[in-house]
């Protein structure tokens, strides 16, 4: 029994790399995911909070066709203060870590998914954390993501279990 | 007539019984064969099926480990088929077909892949594969591959319940064609059994009921009822032609026997013309040269007394050639009066001393039978006088059982070889066959014995109605 060696995106060596992955999984997490579909509006809005690493990467989702049920992707980059309503994906990046905890609250109770670009989020009040582990062979890191369940409480999503599967799961 | 009572192919009663257990054989085989196919056929779809449904689960449930590149998931889920023991290995393929991740279950088996669909009904190993989609496009391909022992043991299950149920079925099949077999065979067997019977006792006047078994069996028996009507027609035929030759032959006898009378006469006619002319010729002539001889020249009278010597000898001679060719005294005196001149004749004649005796009442008989006696009585006296050396003989005519008897009986040599008394027509010689076909004439019949010395010769002819 063995894993074998995984081609060089699943390394977290090139930033532009890193940053197309995370992206791929954010929009992964909507097929694993369920939004109340009260929530949907005509478009699927991914915002972006202190986290402009990401930005290019989400702008070329956006021109994808890609959507979720059946709505376009759009990206949105906010400012700490900026009313979250509309997003159905909160990313807190490096630049936003301090307002993390007024984020989740505000966010709190509504069906959005906070999900922390930078290392140790979700044990600070984040849904998912992305992290960067180190591949099993030694040959660089790999993108992983932590999942904080209590995190999720109160928002009226619905995570499947496959989702926990491939995650870190926080208790 | 006989009967072979070797079957080369058996009887029709066997025969039956190995064609009936045959055809059931035959019949259970195959149905069982095809109920086998079938039902491993399905047996081998579902299993594949089941391994599809499987692959599709496991494939489903390896989707975020594609997604979210975690092999390591992907190795939890497929090992989750440790439970399911016919599955002997899975692998999860990325999209360019490189392997994601693989679980065994034999320690140390590669993820080798590519064997291929079931090969052969019973092969051990069935590979299925699954794609899986993520958005409407192909993410990656489970492969599993699994075992399929349970077909095999399915078709031993088969073996197992076939073989009793042929054995079940062969006697049943057993029972029911000895049923059958008396049934059909039967009728055909007692044709048979009647056959030899009439074949037997060689009575074709019987005639076989229809046994009512089937139109076949019918025609069977009608067919040598009508054999037995043609073999019936053949021996009525056969006897009235029997009937025919008998009376050919009877006519044939009286014919003889005319023959025989009609030589008697002849020499009768023969005997009264020697009678009437030369006989009264000669001795006129006789006369007349007695006559001369007192008249003439005592020189010539001697060569006269010569001649009339002559002519008394060829008188005596041509008359006693008169009784031998029919003797006057056999149509005057009877049959016992002309055996007795035999006697007579023969001991004057042949210097031998010859007796005739008549024991009992004799009854009348008719012309042919005393001619023919008497013509057998001479024939067997004249043997004597030729052949058989003797001094003393004896004639002797007795009436006994409704037959009548001739002996002819004397002291010479005897026959050469002991005669065999059941055959004496071809045994005896000396002129007994001769005796023997005229005796034929009227179912007579002769024995021949040695006396030694001598010879003694018994006849009989039976005294038939017309000759009381």
């Amino acid at each position: 029994m063995g894993v074998a060696p995984r081609p060089a995106a699943a390394s977290g060596d090139d930033p532009n790399l890193i940053a197309d992955l995370k992206v791929a999984y954010l929009y992964n997490f909507t097929r694993f995911i369920e939004w109340p579909q009260s929530s949907l509006g005509a478009r699927f809005d991914i915002c972006l909070v202190g986290a402009p690493d990401l930005a290019e990467a989400a702008r070329a989702l956006e021109r994808s066709d890609k959507a979720v049920e059946g709505r376009p992707c759009s990206i949105r980059q906010l400012g700490t203060s900026a009313v979250l309503d509309a997003c159905r994906i909160l990313v807190i990046g490096e630049g936003a870590v301090g307002q993390l905890a007024e984020l989740v609250d505000r966010s709190a109770g509504k069906p959005i998914l906070v999900v922390g670009n930078a290392p140790g989020l979700a044990h600070r009040g984040a849904a998912i954390g992305f992290v960067l582990r180190p591949d099993i062979l030694g040959e660089g890191q790999r993108l992983r993501f932590e999942i904080n369940p209590s995190a999720l409480q109160g928002r009226g999503l619905k995570v499947s279990a496959q989702l926990y599967d491939v995650a870190e799961v926080i208790r | 007539m006989t009967h072979d009572r070797r079957h080369p192919r058996g009887s029709i009663r066997s025969r039956l019984l190995i064609g009936f257990l045959l055809m059931s054989l035959v019949t259970l085989g195959l149905s069982t064969l095809l109920s086998a196919v079938m039902d491993l056929r399905l047996f081998r779809g579902q299993m594949i099926r089941d391994l599809e449904v499987l692959a599709a689960v496991v494939g489903e449930n390896c989707v975020s480990s594609l997604v979210f590149q975690s092999p390591e998931t992907a190795v939890r889920h497929l090992s989750s088929l440790q439970g399911e023991y016919q599955i002997r290995l899975a692998v999860l393929l990325d999209t360019d077909g490189g392997t994601f991740a693989h679980w065994a279950r034999a320690p140390g088996e590669g993820p080798s892949l590519g064997r291929g669909p079931l090969k052969g009904w019973l092969a051990a190993d069935v590979e299925v594969s699954h794609s899986i989609l993520y958005d409407g496009r192909p993410i990656g391909r489970l492969i599993l591959r699994g075992r399929l022992d349970e077909l095999r043991r399915q078709f031993l299950n088969y073996l197992g319940i076939g073989a009793p149920a042929a054995l079940a079925t062969l006697g049943i099949a057993w029972t029911l064609a000895l049923g059958l077999q008396r049934r059909i065979g039967g009728p055909i067997l007692a044709l048979a059994r009647r056959s030899r019977a009439i074949s037997a006792d060689r009575d074709f006047s019987v005639r076989l009921p229809d046994p009512g078994a089937g139109e076949e069996i019918t025609t069977l028996v009608q067919g040598f009822n009508a054999v037995l009507q043609g073999l019936a027609e053949r021996e009525s035929e056969l006897a009235r032609q029997y009937r025919a030759l008998d009376q050919a032959n009877e006519k044939l006898r009286h014919l003889a026997m005319d023959l025989a009378m009609i030589e008697e006469k002849e020499k009768s006619r023969l005997a009264a013309e020697l009678h009437d002319g030369p006989l009264q010729q000669l001795a006129l002539a006789q006369i007349h040269i007695e006559v001369a001889t007192q008249r003439k020249h005592e020189e010539s009278s001697d060569r006269l007394q010569l001649g009339i010597e002559l002519l008394s000898g060829a008188i005596r001679e041509l008359r006693s050639l008169q009784f031998d060719l029919s003797p006057p005294v056999l149509e005057t005196g009877g049959l016992p009066a002309a055996l007795s001149w035999l006697a007579e004749s023969t001991q004057r004649r042949w210097g031998l001393t010859m007796t005739f005796r008549q024991v009992g009442t004799l009854p009348a008989l008719d012309r042919p039978r005393k001619v023919l006696l008497f013509q057998c009585a001479r024939e067997l006296v004249m043997n004597v006088v030729k052949h058989a050396r003797a001094r003393v003989g004896r004639i002797e005519l007795t009436r006994r059982d409704g037959c009548l008897e001739l002996l002819v009986e004397d002291d010479g040599v005897g026959f050469r070889a002991s005669p065999d008394p059941s055959d004496a027509c071809t045994s005896g010689g000396y002129g007994s066959r001769g005796v023997c076909e005229r005796l034929a004439l009227v179912d007579g019949a002769l024995t021949l014995e040695n006396l030694k010395p001598g010879a003694r010769v018994r006849l009989w002819i039976p005294i038939g109605p017309e000759t009381r």
